[in-house]
């Protein structure tokens, strides 16, 4: 089989062994992060239930909008990156690298938005630890919010990060010729990744940015 | 021949109108979630904000995902870890929820 | 394929230092663990020594308080992250799991390697962390201490079990992973030998519980550096949240070391009585029953913590449930017993004291998860007699166990049968002098973590203390016999014990790729009452 010899592992019997255990192991370590992240929402959870209004009035002086936007642009990072795995598999090589450098630049994206909102919270005194300043009667419970807040979305834009990096590398071996229609299971992986960070943030986005808006 | 796997490579690809479809989907439901969140509901505020959240991981999940069409056993490992973290919530709130703490002034 | 002299075994290919270093070989992954574990027992048991030096006398003389804070602290650090949960899963599991379901190797090698070197970056920073000082928190890490007021080296030590507990998970994933897609033709799930279900189980846990205490971790951490965090009740926040989310893994951590050890004894016992295992399935369910139940018990650490009598009472009940499946399997092993022709060598007579010890450890624990009585017994010596009686009788006995039952296998060499009888058998009695008086010291109210004591503590003391240095004999032993085998012992034939399994069916030791002849299964493990 000289088709063996190029993309499967000797631990392996076929290729289609190869293509499951990595699956499977990419799920598997998916459930980890689920469960990484989940230890926040937990945290977050447990804090809310006795600090309701404080809460509230952490997630107020979150920027909607600017959250609103970076939602949007994750979804769209995460359908581009499902449309770059779908032509890698039907053959179209070229589309498949500029949709995952589509993804990698939306991701970019996400950061940068991120960032001015970071600014924007130093300047009025929203950061615990760096910079806090807040008076009145919730200012204190309000600060579990906030630490929450900048644990859980930095421990995000890591993983956003650590995705731009890897979807700008498949980008590269897509391009250098390494995948084809029967085996592209690395982009694959790394898709299943970014879809995660997405989910990840499908769920911070409602619990930090719209609580107490009504 | 709908579920056909092509055996090294995974399941079979999925149309580009279905992602589109599903993106469309999503983006509709991020409006749906910020707008409700304007809307006074009370405690359904919460509820729709993280009904409309599961919502939208699972359309992520299914299809772009592709735990439709994958293997069923990818179905249960992607369903552990949210399961685990219900468990860890759940059993906490047991303690937090009869505590009798509330807010310290 | 027995007796095919010509293939070069794994250990004769590839012997320099680097190549050692830079092996996907699981087996020799499992030796370089077996090396680095052994070494951090003997670190975490020179702790202890000095623990029960120090408690040999009510006065305390041998050193401070604070010292001897730093001295449990670190004897719990080393020995539960550093030996105990990698113990029987990472040097046993790694070697034996690919050859006992009949693939080439584990799913992923690189990673598997990659895991090594994660536990030696996390025990540098442990072992630094003793350099500099060491901590004193105690092993749990409690709020607001280590976050607020603790002055020793938390940081360094969060860090070191922070890195340690990557090398579990993803040891779990690629055993997870493992045993899902590379059994062999024939080898199906029903068929799987208990230890191979035992490191599944255990794999399930490490994975889903070792997440939560490595972001737990994370929040300590930057809790202590910046000041702010949602451990703090002066913010509002509530160290008891500390307590939920450390015990979500801590609890399971103890299943992580048990049910490896189930796995070894199940093994060890079948081929001792040449029987089948009595109950097969209901072994299999108990091992995902432990694995699943055991992550909803662990409010039983909290009862006197401050949680709510309504928590406590659910986590209670659900404690007594994660009995049954404990239970079981030791009806099954006791069965399997039933009437049997039984071989008492070395490893039977580790296996029949996990048996003994696992079950008063276990019945111990019984009275622990009842609340009322909790109440008097929790920080007390008790609690320490007890989570011995399991990690130590159990898991440790267990992991020496399943060594000299696979020794041959691993080294090709036969380990001195009557040396190894009398250790066990010293172990046995060591152990059971050092922590039966803590039962009767806990119970008569000595608390856990003191370096001195009233007077009248004194004899059981003494009797735990030269227990100890029993112990202690018994566990340098093996250290010098097995070592002198390797040398001097007989020639291990391929199946030394005659007993059941593919691992015992390719050469001692086996070639690097395990099989010359990739092997096909047609029936249940534990056939040995078939010619």
């Amino acid at each position: 089989m000289s088709y063996r010899a190029a993309s499967v592992q000797e631990q392996f019997d076929d290729a289609s062994q190869q293509r499951e255990a990595s699956m499977l192991g990419m799920w598997a370590f998916l459930a980890t992060e689920v469960l990484f992240f989940g230890v926040l929402i937990a945290a977050y959870t447990l804090c809310r239930v006795r600090f309701p209004e404080a809460f509230a009035a952490g997630s107020r002086r979150t920027d909607v909008v600017l959250g609103t936007l970076e939602t949007a642009v994750l979804l769209a990072s995460s359908c581009t990156v499902a449309l770059a795995v779908r032509d890698l598999q039907l053959g179209g090589r070229r589309a498949a690298m500029w949709l995952l450098v589509a993804t990698a630049a939306l991701g970019a994206t996400f950061l940068c938005i991120h960032g001015f909102e970071y600014v924007t919270e130093y300047r009025e005194g929203l950061i615990p630890i760096l910079h806090y300043a807040q008076d009145g009667p919730e200012a204190i419970p309000m600060q579990l919010f906030f630490f929450l807040y900048y644990v859980t979305t930095l421990f995000h834009g890591l993983h956003v990060t650590i995705g731009v990096v890897l979807l700008l590398v498949m980008a590269w071996r897509t391009r250098r010729g390494d995948f084809r229609p029967r085996y592209h299971t690395p982009v694959e992986l790394s898709a299943l990744y970014w879809h995660l960070v997405d989910i990840v943030w499908i769920f911070v986005f409602p619990l930090m940015y719209l609580v107490g808006r009504a | 021949m709908k579920n056909s796997h092509t055996p090294a490579s995974g399941p079979r690809p999925p149309s580009l109108s279905s992602h589109l479809k599903v993106f469309i989907a999503l983006l509709v439901l991020l409006l749906a979630s910020v707008g409700t969140a304007y809307i006074p509901m009370g405690p359904f505020n919460l509820a729709s904000n993280i009904g409309i959240a599961v919502a939208k991981a699972l359309l992520v999940l299914v299809f772009f995902m592709r735990l439709k069409t994958d293997s069923p056993l990818l179905r249960i490992v992607a369903s552990i870890g949210f399961a685990w973290v219900l468990v860890l919530i759940g059993l906490s709130l047991t303690d937090i929820l009869t505590r009798g703490i509330g807010p310290v002034s | 394929m027995p007796g095919n002299e010509q293939a070069p075994n794994y250990l004769q290919v590839g012997t320099t230092l680097r190549s050692w270093l830079t092996t996907h070989d699981h087996k020799k992954i499992g030796i370089l663990y077996a090396l680095a574990i052994t070494f951090f027992f003997f670190l975490g048991g020179a702790a202890a020594a000095l623990i029960r030096l120090e408690l040999a006398t009510p006065a305390g003389d041998l050193m401070t308080a604070k010292t001897y804070n730093k001295m449990f602290t670190f004897h719990g650090v080393v020995m539960v992250w550093f030996f105990l949960i990698p113990s029987i899963p990472a040097t046993l599991g790694n070697f034996l799991l690919p050859l006992m379901i009949g693939a080439r190797d584990v799913a992923f090698p690189r990673l598997n390697l990659l895991s090594w070197y994660l536990y030696i970056g996390g025990g540098l920073f442990t072992v630094a962390c003793l350099l500099m000082g060491g901590v004193d928190t105690g092993w749990t890490f409690y709020t607001p201490f280590s976050t607020m007021f603790s002055n020793s080296h938390v940081i360094l030590a969060v860090v070191g079990v922070f890195i340690v507990g990557f090398s579990s998970i993803l040891t779990g994933l690629n055993f997870i992973v493992t045993v899902h897609t590379m059994r062999t033709r024939g080898m199906t799930w029903f068929r799987l030998p208990l230890f191979v279900w035992s490191m599944y189980g255990v794999s399930l846990v490490m994975m889903l519980a070792t997440p939560v205490l490595a972001m737990t971790l994370v929040l300590i951490a930057v809790e202590r550096l910046g000041g702010v965090g949602i451990f703090d009740p002066a913010l509002g926040g509530d160290p008891v949240l500390f307590q939920h989310f450390f015990w979500f893994y801590s609890h399971p951590a103890v299943y992580i070391m048990i049910l490896p050890a189930m796995g070894v004894v199940s093994e060890v016992i079948t081929a001792s009585v040449r029987r089948r295992i009595f109950g097969y399935r209901f072994m299999v369910y108990s091992i995902l029953g432990i694995a699943v139940v055991g992550f909803t018990v662990w409010g039983h650490h909290m009862f006197v913590a401050g949680q709510s009598m309504y928590a406590s009472i659910v986590f209670s009940i659900l404690s007594f449930i994660i009995a049954v499946p404990s239970a079981i399997k030791v009806f099954n092993w006791t069965a399997t017993l039933y009437k049997g022709d039984i071989t008492f060598r070395a490893p039977m007579i580790y296996a029949l004291g996990f048996v003994g010890l696992f079950m008063v450890g276990g019945l111990t624990g019984l009275f622990l998860a009842a609340t009322a009585l909790d109440v008097n017994l929790t920080d007390t010596y008790f609690v320490v007699a007890h989570f011995h009686y399991i990690m130590v009788g159990g898991a440790v006995m267990a992991y020496l166990g399943g060594v000299h039952f696979w020794w041959p296998k691993i080294t090709g060499r036969m380990y001195p049968e009557s040396w190894a009888r009398f250790a066990a058998i010293v172990m046995f009695f060591g152990f059971n002098l050092t922590f039966f008086p803590q039962f009767l010291l806990g119970a008569e109210g000595m608390p856990r973590r003191y370096h001195e004591y009233p007077a009248k503590y004194e004899l059981l003391n003494v009797l735990s203390s030269a227990g100890a240095s029993l112990l202690a004999l018994a566990y340098l032993l093996p250290l010098g016999y097995l070592l002198w085998s390797l040398a001097r012992g007989g020639k291990a034939p391929d199946n030394p014990w005659d007993a059941r399994g593919l691992e015992w069916e390719t050469s001692s030791p086996p070639p690097p790729g395990n099989f010359l002849v990739q092997p096909e299964v047609e029936g249940g493990p534990y056939a040995y009452e078939e010619p």
